[in-house]
């Protein structure tokens, strides 16, 4: 069953411009929790490095996501994988399809306020699967709210403008 | 597996043993509709989880395991709804206690300040890295290490993989390459801190302190995320709860039913004979009994390959057994340390006599020669401080294990039938140092099991050994019991291992019949319906 982190925040950018960023998959993909660097794979499509910090211990890994869905402009969808190590790459050469420890999907729903202020619904869906689930599942439960707030700092960055406090907490 | 046009078997997965590890396991098979049934040599099921009236009518002995770690995290308490069939659990707050000869005395807590303040009196320094290791390595503990107990053991390269790319995982995977000596050596400078950190580790670990590559389990002590608990009523009411949930779930345990051949057909697990020559059949086999027994005695040599039959020789067993004592007290151990540390009357698991690490050092050294220990050092402890149920009002009861070697240099195993009760008298006298209140007028009764009853009691326990198998870096994880079997499947189709000689070892922690749960319910196409 997999971890969702879902909520919504007001921020301070007009709906299109919301969206027009959104769209940039750069820009996506460095919303990501525990993003460290992005590469642009092609126009949907990014592999991310993660990193995160057990204690003193950081764990890094690999995702790739992709943008699946566009509904402009109130909703856009992405979808990925991730892996604990080495390079997504390498790793998905070697092991092949349905090898990989958790998928990732990320749904953002837009809604005008104003015309000046944008409401973002989040959705954030982390599912780990294979060997290391309990591994992944201990680290993301554990670390929820801290990849909640990486996120809106992500997002207000990615954004350049002020996200306001989420407003109806749900994980599950 | 095909069922082809051939009878019914007598059940969908036959478990042999019903110690700890085979009740979850058919626990979490019958949940998902499998038919299953359990077959157990001795009337009582819980191999390990024993508690026994050994002295004197009213007083219940905790004859194997007396603590349980990871109960709070441990998946089968909680999917099992095992605290609604009485298993229920006490933590003491002060965890582990070191009394000295020397009058003064040393505690681990819950509290990490508790400790600290008492680590201090030692050594201020060692209070603060303790405090520092804890810290630092505390949530990667609770988050990676404690979870990975519950997991099939990962590739051997994805530890280093996933810590290779920092500082601080580098140095993680550094002590973890060192010995516990050596990192307890490296960290703290005062001997009596070393020593009692270095007790947590041959029990329940199975751990040795100069066993080089298990360097990380001494930050997994200090974070003291496995929370040592006491089951209320005694160690076999887990036991008795998993058979009892085990009946709800429409699950059978049969007792007095010695398997004395795993029946094989075509290269597959078809079933098992028991001692007087009933046949059950099935649809897979799982053995939660020790690895040679399994495939030496059940399996027979005639029927697997010459090289695998060399390798399951070579898994290397227990390094020590261990001698235990059980008293029955009129009053509680009263340490003369506790005039200096008043928690020592109060501490869960306490070390009586490895005083230094240069004790250990002796120690095994006598265990690895085969001599009867002279450098005593007991692990105590008195359940009856936390649950009174276990011993008439007033009464007390004490359990001292000692470390020793199972076959004596003089006289091998048997030997120890001619030695055991001056060598529970030596262990005594050892006590009473530390506890001079102790005297003859205050032991009711006590009695002792050696190595050699531990063997002859619990036959899954060869050698006396608890842990089923060395815990040795070519014997964990990825590597244990050996790298073919390691993820519970055998090379005889249809039949998996699903005891303590699999990932992750040893101990009450209620992993590997889980574990093994996952790759039945896979093969046999049922919903592993504990994830939701």
């Amino acid at each position: 069953m997999p971890i969702t982190i879902q909520n919504r925040v007001v921020v301070g950018r007009p709906i299109e411009e919301v969206w027009k960023f959104f769209n940039r998959v750069a820009e996506l993909g460095a919303c990501v929790p525990s993003c460290q660097s992005v590469e642009v794979l092609d126009e949907d499509t990014v592999d991310v490095t993660l990193r995160l910090s057990v204690g003193l211990i950081p764990l890094e890994g690999r995702a790739r996501v992709a943008i699946v869905e566009r509904v402009p402009p109130t909703r856009l969808r992405a979808s990925g994988v991730s892996y604990l190590g080495d390079s997504l790459r390498q790793v998905t050469a070697a092991l092949g399809p349905g090898e990989t420890e958790s998928t990732l999907t990320m749904t953002l729903d837009l809604e005008d306020r104003n015309g000046t202020e944008t409401q973002v619904g989040y959705a954030i869906e982390i599912e780990a699967l294979g060997q290391l689930k309990r591994i992944y599942e201990a680290v993301i439960r554990g670390k929820r709210a801290k990849l909640e707030e990486e996120f809106l700092r992500n997002l207000g960055r990615v954004l350049q403008a002020e996200v306001g406090q989420p407003q109806g907490a749900e994980c599950w | 597996m095909s069922r082809g046009a051939g009878p019914v078997p007598d059940c969908d997965v036959l478990v042999i043993g019903a110690g700890h590890n085979g009740l979850i396991l058919a626990n979490y098979l019958a949940r998902a509709g499998l038919r299953v049934l359990v077959l157990e040599s001795r009337l009582e099921a819980g191999g390990g989880l024993s508690t026994e009236e050994l002295t004197l009518p009213g007083f219940w002995h905790n004859t194997h395991s007396y603590f349980h770690d990871t109960i709070n995290v441990m998946p089968a308490y909680r999917d099992l709804h095992l605290e609604a069939f009485n298993a229920r659990y006490y933590q003491p707050p002060v965890q582990a206690g070191l009394p000295l000869a020397d009058g003064r005395g040393v505690t681990l807590h819950v509290d990490l300040d508790r400790t600290c303040r008492g680590l201090a009196r030692f050594s201020p320094r060692d209070a603060r890295t303790y405090r520092e290791i804890r810290e630092a390595y505390g949530e990667f503990m609770e988050t990676v290490i404690i979870p990975a107990l519950y997991s099939p053991a990962a590739a051997p390269s994805r530890q280093p993989a996933v810590l290779e790319k920092s500082p601080e995982g580098l140095e993680f995977l550094r002590l973890g390459r060192m010995s516990p000596r050596d990192v307890v050596d490296e960290l703290f400078e005062d001997e009596h801190i070393k020593a009692l950190l270095l007790h947590q580790l041959p029990i329940p670990r199975g751990v040795v302190h100069d066993y080089h590559g298990l360097g990380a389990v001494i930050p997994l002590v200090i974070s003291q995320v496995e929370h040592s608990q006491l089951c209320l009523g005694g160690s076999h009411v887990l036991a008795h709860a998993l058979w009892r949930a085990l009946l709800r779930a429409g699950g059978q345990v049969l007792g007095i039913q010695h398997v004395e051949r795993i029946l094989v057909r075509d290269g597959a697990a078809v079933g098992v004979q028991v001692r007087g020559g009933r046949a059950f059949t099935a649809r897979a086999v799982a053995s939660a009994v020790d690895l040679q027994q399994t495939f030496l005695g059940l399996i027979g040599e005639e029927q697997l390959e010459e090289a695998f039959v060399r390798r399951i020789r070579g898994f290397k067993l227990d390094e020590f057994s261990i001698f235990g004592i059980h008293l029955a007290l009129r009053e509680p151990p009263r340490f003369r340390a506790a005039a200096f540390e008043s928690a020592l009357d109060q501490a869960f698991k306490l070390d009586v006599g490895l005083e230094t690490p240069e004790d250990y050092e002796r120690l095994w050294g006598e265990i690895r020669a085969g001599a009867l220990p002279t450098r005593l050092g007991l692990y105590v402890s008195v359940p009856t401080l936390f649950d009174p149920s276990q011993a008439p009002r007033g009464h007390h009861t004490l359990l001292a294990w000692q470390p020793a070697p199972y076959a004596l240099r003089e006289g091998g195993a048997e030997a120890w039938d001619r030695v055991k009760e001056e060598f529970l008298g030596q262990c005594l006298d050892q006590l009473r140092v530390y506890a001079p209140n102790l005297t003859d007028q205050v032991i009711l009764k006590a009695a002792a099991l050696s190595p050699l009853d531990i063997e002859r009691k619990l036959p899954n326990m060869a050698r006396g050994g608890v842990f089923m198998g060395r815990l040795t870096q070519d014997q964990l994880e990825a590597f244990r019991p050996l790298p073919e079997l390691a993820h519970c499947r055998t090379p005889i189709r249809n039949l998996y291992l699903c005891g303590a000689c699999l990932h992750p070892g040893g101990g009450i922690i209620g992993a590997a019949g889980f574990i093994a749960a996952h790759a039945i319910a896979d093969d046999l196409g049922v919903r592993r319906w504990w994830e939701g």
